[in-house]
């Protein structure tokens, strides 16, 4: 029998807080953190606009990813030493990659991705040596996936997931030249939506077996009870327009989940802005839902697209909406088209259950899913 | 093993039937798609008509980073107007996952690890985890990698090329495997009883099943 996977710490740190209540508050409120970008110059870019994290340290020998690591440290309870870890990021300190191309002085190996697994295991003190996993904007929730499967089949007790992206130049500069961003802040959903907005991140998320976190006192935050991933098989840049691969990922969950579709709750969308992943999305969900009207949310026309870190990011903050019974207004949101009645919306809507769908995907046509259950708290 | 010169891989000496986008592709990519499909092709699995569910994991250290380099050549002119969006879609090191699992229509989990030491079998490690947690049951498992960039400070001394396996739960009666891989629970890998220790000694134990050496 599978063993039951406990989150018992979840942070986040982003553009839009300093930590999980922070942002949370935030979203509710109806704020966002997309700003013109003043990192660097923008002038010969389709946007002018990202949720930058203001005062992140971006000068120096080390990466800016560095930084927002350690702030995000500072938010993380303790974690034990046996624990398994999954980092995830796409570019990990690419910042570094710019500024040495521009001659300056800068520790090289941030730019690993490897390096960042290796810094925060460092950190925490773990046992292991932690993993890096790299899927593009999956790759935080394919991280949690595998943590949790690790955990259900015995392999692990304790997994950590830390994920972390940053707004660069260098990622800038190739969404805008692949006409994927928005001139103004992203529209997820909106029928209006033409592109998206970068944001930038980091989140932790402890899985703990359920009976070592009674053992030892830690809070159930949330379960997860289903996970699934798969690939569509269609393009390296462009999801598959019948959402294949998102419906197959999300399909397995559930069945791992052990649930019907009627049992979700909400669904928290990766919803980028671009008019191929939103209609995607929405073309799965209708596959999955029917005609059944389920909030779907997306937060990132409050935080930005924060890459690697997104579905980190969403399931932190997802145990938060379960928690509140609340899913948090899609910001940038104003009319949709007609899938979207009654699902998408502006302004906070309760959600009526316990269940709640998270999804990402990503180029190389990689999905992922996952399937949260409301905790009993502290 | 010795490390040798990367020859540069053209499309005929992998693919028999015309590939447009191999052409398109970064160097990364053209590597690790070629290894997957020499690898499809070794286990008779590269013809297919109806996608299948197969995962790819790949273990690498330095992934895209030469075209990192490349792209952000594109970038330094004119504040990035002249930014190429056919080197950033390759920008990601999984990208050449997306590119495989179109190709052969494999429609399992794809992703890209990257972990301390030089075995290259944490890919194989990861495999065989998900096919204990019933994450798949079919998936391929390899090593990529290009090198270090002349340019690039740090070397990790890693032998440029890329090569994969394919590794089934349950194998299909007409399938020929070289042999069984086991994971202890020290994390150690065994094939056909024998601990590995890197990736190409698993690669010299199947050319020795293979040539009943």
């Amino acid at each position: 029998m599978a063993a039951e996977v406990w989150i018992t710490d979840a942070t986040a740190v982003t553009a839009l807080g300093r930590n999980l209540d922070e942002l949370w508050q935030q979203l509710l409120s109806g704020h966002s953190a997309i700003a013109p970008v003043e990192r660097f110059s923008v002038k010969g870019y389709k946007s002018r606009f990202a949720a930058c994290i203001e005062d992140l340290n971006c000068s120096g020998a080390f990466s800016a990813i560095r930084d927002l690591l350690g702030r995000l440290y500072k938010e993380m309870g303790p974690v034990p030493a046996d624990t398994r870890l999954y980092t995830a990021t796409t570019k990990a300190g690419i910042d570094n990659l710019e500024r040495m191309r521009r001659n300056e002085s800068v520790d090289i190996s941030d730019i690993l991705v490897g390096e960042i697994a290796k810094q925060v295991g460092r950190q925490l003190g773990l046992i292991c040596p932690g993993t890096n996993i790299s899927t593009a904007c999956a790759s935080s929730a394919i991280a949690v996936a595998k943590g949790a499967a690790l955990i259900a089949a015995g392999r692990a007790e304790c997994v950590l997931v830390c994920c972390a992206d940053l707004v660069t130049e260098f990622v800038f500069s190739g969404f805008s030249a692949l006409g994927a961003m928005s001139p103004n802040p992203s529209m997820p959903f909106d029928r209006l939506r033409s592109g998206l907005t970068l944001g930038e991140g980091a989140a932790s998320v402890l899985l703990m077996k359920a009976e070592r976190a009674k053992r030892e006192g830690r809070p159930h935050l949330g379960t997860v009870l289903g996970w699934g991933v798969a690939s569509d098989a269609f393009h390296v840049t462009a999801p598959a327009p019948d959402g294949r691969g998102l419906s197959a990922a999300v399909k397995q969950a559930l069945k791992r989940a052990g649930l019907e579709p009627e049992a979700i709750s909400a669904i928290c969308a990766h919803g980028t802005g671009t008019v191929h992943n939103d209609h995607m999305e929405l073309t799965a969900f209708d596959q999955l839902f029917g005609d059944r009207r389920l909030p779907v949310y997306s937060i990132k026309g409050a935080i930005g697209h924060t890459l690697g870190a997104a579905g980190g990011i969403e399931v932190a903050l997802g145990l938060k909406s379960l928690s509140e019974g609340l899913a948090p207004p899609t910001l940038g949101f104003s009319k949709g088209e007609d899938n979207t009645v009654d699902r998408v919306s502006s302004q906070p809507v309760a959600i009526p259950g316990n269940h709640l769908l998270s999804t990402n995907s990503g180029f190389g046509g990689i999905n992922a899913a996952l399937i949260l259950a409301k905790g009993r708290g502290a | 093993m010795v490390s040798g010169k990367l020859p540069s891989i053209s499309r005929k000496a992998v693919f028999e039937t015309p590939y447009l986008r191999f052409s398109r592709m970064d160097e990364f990519s053209r590597l690790g798609v070629s290894a997957v499909g020499l690898a499809l092709q070794d286990a008779g699995l590269d013809e297919w008509t109806s996608k299948r569910e197969v995962g790819i994991v790949v273990n690498t250290v330095y992934g895209c980073l030469h075209t990192d380099l490349d792209y952000f050549e594109t970038v330094t002119p004119e504040n990035g107007a002249f930014a190429s969006p056919a080197l950033f879609s390759y920008t990601l090191p999984n990208c050449f996952l997306g590119e495989a699992a179109a190709r052969f229509g494999l429609t399992g989990p794809g992703y890209v690890i990257t972990e301390q030491g030089n075995s290259g079998l944490s890919s194989i490690r990861a495999v065989l985890e998900d096919m204990d947690c019933e994450d798949f049951e079919s998936a391929l498992a390899g090593i990529c990698d290009l090198g270090c960039p002349p340019e690039f400070p740090i070397d990790a001394n890693i032998i440029p090329g890329a090569a994969f396996v394919v590794v089934e739960k349950k194998p299909d009666m007409g399938l020929k495997p070289y042999g069984s891989l086991h994971l202890s629970p020290a994390q150690e890998i065994f094939f056909n009883k024998t601990r590995i220790l890197d990736f190409s000694a698993l690669i010299k134990a199947c050319v020795k099943q293979l040539w009943g050496l």
